[in-house]
């Protein structure tokens, strides 16, 4: 009896340890990244640009990072939201950084098959591994003889482009300093801006995460999108191919988008999962890249194109095809 | 004289015996006006109580938990200037079901107090100390640890309106 009770007790406390450490490998999901940047609008009508390809002024956010007003706005967001527990990525680092990327660009830039061109806030987003841009917009003004701030924040999702939260514009009025006036107005709402971005977390976990997969095919690819292919005695495009994958996986089978000509596709709104099979059968937390690697790439495989994926940030995807060696 | 004993006794006890034998209810539907006034800084609200009690020692204390419950059920408006505060908590009054007993012990053992402070000591005076029928009425600007809050209730493992963000 005395064994048997002590087997027992052996036997619960094996059950707990293995519980308890299948419970701290549960997957989590991959904390989105924000970024704070500032706005577009704000950095032409300062006269911070530079010439675009086509002549037409661009933002030039390099110059931008040198106005005192914009340094201290993004600094006062960016201590303020890491501590509600933002991930953070420094716009000033990616610049630095942006400077030494150029093996990319030309991939990514549009030809005559209508690729999507990737613009500056794109290559941003994309160095820096960021899935929120917070765009603030401060304007200083005099008001008799104090100071009036009007502060503008908006912010997007970099994968989808949508329209996350936005306050504004703010104003303040103070006869202190511009930094105390700035700090004010963010201090003021950055509340219920976490609130909107905890919201948007929350849809975030029941709809899975939207994002966008861009095919492109390479000259060596043995086939094209509208070429035919067979699966599972069926016959179709190599598009239709793609696009029955993407429903069968996304979540609710949500996706957007089709073929643009038989050399480039772009799958929009598409629905992913945050946690899926990765390599060797193990779950993780998934980006955009991981989820087209889970089964897309494989099953590509089987008509001897080869995939080589790049990511942006978490929720996009660029997926060229070629000819497997 | 035979009765002056008695009546000593009496007048002892009456002296002795506590001044409130019982403590207020929480009551979380009741009427609150805090309205914010300005921030404090990132997680400190500055919102501005206006509350009642029987006397202007009992309308404080009311105004202080006045100020802790609307910040953590229902937020506070806004003004000209000044943003509206969110609430602590995503539930609002469905959270305080969840856990009535627990809330009902922080508001009423005082458990809420080292989330406020007065921004100015002394008594109101003023039309910020006014008579209404047989009350005192109390208008006082309060300093409330909002963030202070969210991370309690967050451990107490309710969902607070910035959770989410320390548990990914």
């Amino acid at each position: 009896m005395t064994y048997t009770k002590t087997f027992l007790i052996i036997l619960a406390a094996l059950a707990c340890a293995v519980a308890g450490r299948a419970q701290s490998d549960a997957p989590v999901m991959q904390k989105p990244k924000v970024m704070v940047v500032p706005e577009e609008a704000f950095c032409i009508n300062k006269g911070y640009v530079r010439e675009a390809a086509d002549g037409s002024p661009m933002a030039d956010y390099a110059r931008a990072m040198l106005d005192n007003n914009v340094l201290d706005v993004i600094n006062s967001f960016e201590n303020i939201m890491a501590g509600y527990g933002f991930e953070l990525t420094n716009l000033s680092q990616t610049l630095d950084e942006l400077k030494e990327d150029e093996a990319l660009a030309g991939v990514l830039t549009a030809k005559d098959d209508g690729m999507v061109v990737e613009d500056d806030l794109d290559r941003l987003s994309r160095v820096a591994g960021a899935d929120i841009l917070v765009k603030v917009a401060p304007r200083i003004s005099p008001y008799g003889p104090e100071q009036r701030l009007e502060l503008r924040v908006s912010s997007i999702d970099c994968a989808s482009k949508k329209a996350l939260l936005a306050f504004g514009p703010v104003s303040k009025t103070s006869a202190g300093s511009v930094s105390m006036l700035l700090r004010a107005a963010v201090s003021d709402n950055i509340e219920t801006f976490a609130m909107g971005l905890n919201r948007y977390f929350e849809q975030l976990k029941t709809k899975g995460r939207e994002g966008t997969i861009f095919v492109k095919v390479a000259e060596t690819c043995p086939l094209n999108l509208e070429s035919t292919v067979s699966y599972r005695g069926e016959e179709g495009e190599l598009a239709d191919l793609i696009q029955m994958w993407v429903a069968e996986n996304a979540v609710h089978g949500a996706f957007t988008g089709g073929k643009s000509s038989r050399y480039a596709m772009k799958l929009d709104q598409v629905r992913f999962p945050l946690t899926g099979k990765a390599a060797f059968g193990r779950v993780k937390a998934l980006s955009m890249e991981d989820f087209v690697k889970t089964g897309l790439t494989a099953l590509l495989g089987q008509y001897d194109i080869s995939v080589s994926t790049h990511a942006v940030g978490i929720g996009k995807v660029y997926m060229t095809l070629g000819r497997k060696d | 004289m035979k009765f002056t004993p008695l009546i000593l006794l009496l007048s002892a006890l009456l002296v002795c015996l506590p001044a409130e034998a019982r403590k207020k209810k929480f009551d979380i539907d009741a009427r609150r006006n805090v309205v914010m006034k300005r921030s404090g800084g990132p997680g400190v609200k500055i919102v501005e109580v206006t509350a009642r009690g029987g006397s202007v020692d009992k309308a404080i204390d009311r105004a202080l938990t006045d100020a802790v419950a609307a910040l953590t059920f229902d937020g506070a408006p806004g003004g000209n200037e000044v943003a509206a505060c969110p609430p602590v908590l995503a539930g609002g009054r469905a959270a305080y079901e969840e856990q009535k007993a627990w809330f009902d012990a922080f508001f009423e053992d005082g458990g809420c107090l080292r989330f406020v402070r007065r921004a100015s000591d002394g008594y109101p005076t003023g039309t910020d100390n006014v008579k209404v029928g047989r009350e005192r009425q109390v208008r006082l600007t309060l300093i409330v640890n909002w963030q202070g809050l969210a991370e309690l209730m967050h451990t107490r493992g309710l969902k607070t309106t910035i959770g989410n963000l320390q548990d990914l």
